[in-house]
């Protein structure tokens, strides 16, 4: 960098701009080179919502979870219900976590929705958005991965390479959450750990997949692979499967860990998590160089039914709707792709990165982009004979007046 | 603008990532020993253009007087002035633009490096989102490290300097650097005002250096002092080394033996009354040998100490 000074100088001089002038202008050029260079990076987040009655609830770009109304009584004013922010400090504020559901094992009218937060606190609410408790997972390290509960356990992995089990004590209308197991990995847990009988599956950063006593959280088996692992796992039969960093997806033995098979046709990581359908015996999973691949499994076989190409790099997770995959991707489009061919239908452009997961609820889905905007975007003919279109049912932007919004933003389908 | 963004991301910021990329897979999975290697490549690797520089400055300040004397003559005639200053560029060989080449070639390279290392050692989820951006899909190693573990000793290389433990240590380190390399490249000046802007650049680089390096990331810090190590031993080679031994003197690490050197060295205003002392002795020692041999020479030619010498012996 010095010599670069130098030649600016010595540049300066050769054109007779005067010795104080020449040394102004490389002290200009070199603030010039540090305000370009420094922007802060700083966590967003992108979260999956959850319809619960007639709400929508989401985490928002601001660090808050917001509930909407799916139908408002007057139209768009009352979009808006609840708000809640997180605990966090400043620029920590961010949720990657999908919202989750639990109801109170005994009493199922009561429903708490779970998240964890990039603020290292895992967050438990009401439905109306009323803390009912939030504890510091460890010691506070970022929290990526969404939780899994189950049977009144929370499990989720921390930045700081632990996976946790912390059991919910409720008592009457309080709940609180107590530490029930840590097991330590490698490598930092962004991926959501999916429970099956007794094991809890969680992939990690260190290559690693693990399968966990779920009472205990004692190691039952590992398999490495060549690259960190961001997706979950899923579970069919008696095969787990999941993607990986070294773009490869796997097909494991669920109870011995033991390999089964290998699919090799993608060149980009597996990030986002796959989708099963059952019926047609394929896992759809999307990739972050813009494909998404629908794999054929047989008894932990794999094989390639159709590779789909949209572009632009896919981090949303993918949703099924009737015959066809919801997918949004990072330039903005939301695209119906056709389950059984991989071909496309007509795009939804929402001028926006999309970042967070389809939510597909009633024929209706929900997404949340890059300008602070949650859409619901009706899919046209749902139930009946879906073709792949869809109409923007409303708009609401989580960090301005909507109506306000409205006229910057028109309706993208 | 768009495909500007694409030349500069294919052509500097993907090939330097895959390339730290691999030198981590390959040294210790360590990102700080990537840094340094890939340091010491990329100086090699600018061994010609720094011994292009070097020429064209000093041509530059050889040139100097003369275009004082040009201005002085032509005074009221700037036309004529310009005229014959690119004359005399021409004449001595420097290419009045030929200066831009090496920072044109430097500059992209430092503010990649900065990008490819921010890129590198994302910590946030979005970051290396974008990291899958920058990866050769056809290397697999490269997919095989992420996320790089950033950790260095005691320093996060992902973390601002100043966020750091021992946060002033690297802006301090770099700044020390950098002060040595420019003591290590000034050239010889001519000219009052060249002095003046050596000495200023001397102190003003170092503090420009230290204060942006607590504002960024401590990998690229680390780049820098390694860059600024690496710059001052080329320099070294090509230009000698007394600029640093003067250093060295000043800090009393070494003692010059040869009395000689630390007259004609050019910063003898920096030695202390300590060594002048040392010096005066030294000189006076010399002095009163070179008495007794001359003594000695002139009695024997004169041979009056062979007469003392019998006068003695019969006595």
């Amino acid at each position: 960098m010095n010599e670069i000074v130098k030649s600016l100088i010595s540049c300066c001089r050769v054109i007779r701009v005067s010795k104080r002038k020449s040394i102004l202008l490389s002290l200009l050029a070199g603030f010039l080179i540090t305000a370009a260079c420094i922007t802060p990076d700083r966590p967003q987040g992108w979260s999956k919502g959850i319809v619960i009655g007639d709400k929508y609830y989401t985490g928002t770009l601001e660090g808050e979870v917001v509930s909407l109304a799916i139908s408002p009584k007057t139209e768009d004013i009352d979009r808006e219900i609840h708000r809640y922010t997180l605990k966090g400090q400043e620029g920590m504020r961010a949720i990657y976590s999908d919202l989750v559901v639990s109801s109170d094992l005994s009493n199922e009218s009561s429903t708490q929705v779970f998240f964890s937060g990039y603020d290292g606190n895992l967050y438990v609410l009401s439905e109306d958005l009323v803390e009912l408790d939030h504890i510091q997972v460890g010691d506070g390290s970022p929290l990526v991965g969404t939780v899994t509960v189950v049977d009144d356990v929370v499990f989720l992995g921390s930045s700081n390479s632990n996976v946790y089990a912390f059991q919910i004590d409720r008592d009457g209308k309080k709940l609180s959450l107590d530490q029930k197991w840590v097991f330590s990995t490698g490598g930092m847990i962004w991926s959501r750990p999916i429970v099956s009988q007794n094991i809890v599956y969680i992939g990690s950063l260190d290559h690693k997949m693990y399968a966990l006593d779920k009472n205990t959280g004692e190691e039952l088996w590992s398999f490495e692979t060549n690259g960190g692992i961001v997706t979950a796992g899923l579970i069919e039969g008696n095969d787990l499967y999941f993607g990986s960093l070294d773009t490869v997806f796997y097909s494991l033995d669920k109870n011995t860990g033991e390999l089964q098979d290998k699919y090799e046709e993608a060149s980009g990581w597996y990030w986002s998590d796959p989708i099963l359908d059952e019926k047609e015996n394929t896992i759809f999973i999307a990739v972050l160089d813009g494909r998404v691949h629908a794999i054929g499994y047989d008894k932990g076989r794999f094989s390639s039914k159709w590779i789909a190409e949209l572009e632009y790099k896919i981090v949303s997770q993918l949703s099924l709707v009737d015959s066809w995959i919801a997918v949004a991707s990072e330039d903005g489009s939301v695209v119906m792709v056709k389950k059984d061919n991989g071909k496309s239908s007509r795009r939804c452009r929402l001028n926006s990165e999309v970042r967070a997961g389809i939510y597909h609820y009633d024929g209706v889905l929900y997404v949340g982009a890059y300008d602070h905007s949650v859409r619901a975007l009706r899919v046209l003919g749902h139930k009946e004979k879906p073709d792949g279109r869809f109409q923007e049912v409303w708009t609401y932007f989580t960090n301005r007046d909507y109506t306000q919004a409205f006229d910057e933003h028109p309706p993208a389908c | 603008m768009e495909l500007l963004g694409i030349v500069w991301n294919e052509v500097i910021i993907r090939p330097m990532v895959n390339v730290l990329m691999i030198f981590y897979y390959f040294f210790a999975m360590n990102m700080g020993w990537s840094i340094i290697i890939f340091t010491l490549l990329m100086k090699i690797v600018m061994i010609p253009l720094t011994l292009k520089q070097g020429r064209q400055m000093k041509a530059m300040a050889a040139v100097q007087p003369k275009i004082l004397q040009l201005q002085e003559r032509y005074k009221d005639d700037k036309a004529k002035v310009q005229q014959e200053t690119l004359k005399m560029y021409r004449q001595s060989g420097v290419n009045p633009v030929g200066c831009l080449g090496p920072m044109i070639l430097q500059m992209p390279i430092f503010i990649g490096l900065f990008w490819a290392l921010r890129g590198l050692l994302a910590k946030t989820p979005e970051g290396l989102v974008k990291l899958s951006d920058l990866v050769y899909a056809s290397i697999p190693y490269a997919n095989f490290v992420v996320p790089v573990d950033s950790q260095f000793f005691w320093m996060d290389l992902g973390k601002i300097a100043s966020q750091n433990t021992l946060p002033f240590l690297m802006p301090v380190l770099v700044g020390v650097s950098t002060w040595l390399m420019q003591k290590m490249s000034t050239t010889p000046v001519t000219t009052p005002q060249s002095a003046s802007t050596n000495r200023m650049m001397l102190w003003m680089m170092p503090i420009m250096f230290g204060y942006f390096t607590l504002n960024f990331e401590t990998g690229l810090a680390l780049y820098w002092v390694m860059s600024n190590i690496a710059g001052i031993i080329i320099q070294g080679f090509i230009t000698g080394w007394k600029p640093l031994y003067s250093v060295l003197q000043i800090l009393r690490i070494t003692k010059f033996t040869d009395s000689e050197e630390k007259i004609e060295s050019h910063n003898n205003e920096f030695i202390d009354d300590e060594e002048l002392q040392s010096d005066e002795k030294t000189t006076n020692r010399d002095r009163g040998e070179e008495y007794r041999r001359s003594r000695r020479d002139r009695s024997k030619r004169t041979g009056r100490g062979e007469t003392r010498r019998r006068n003695k012996r019969n006595s």
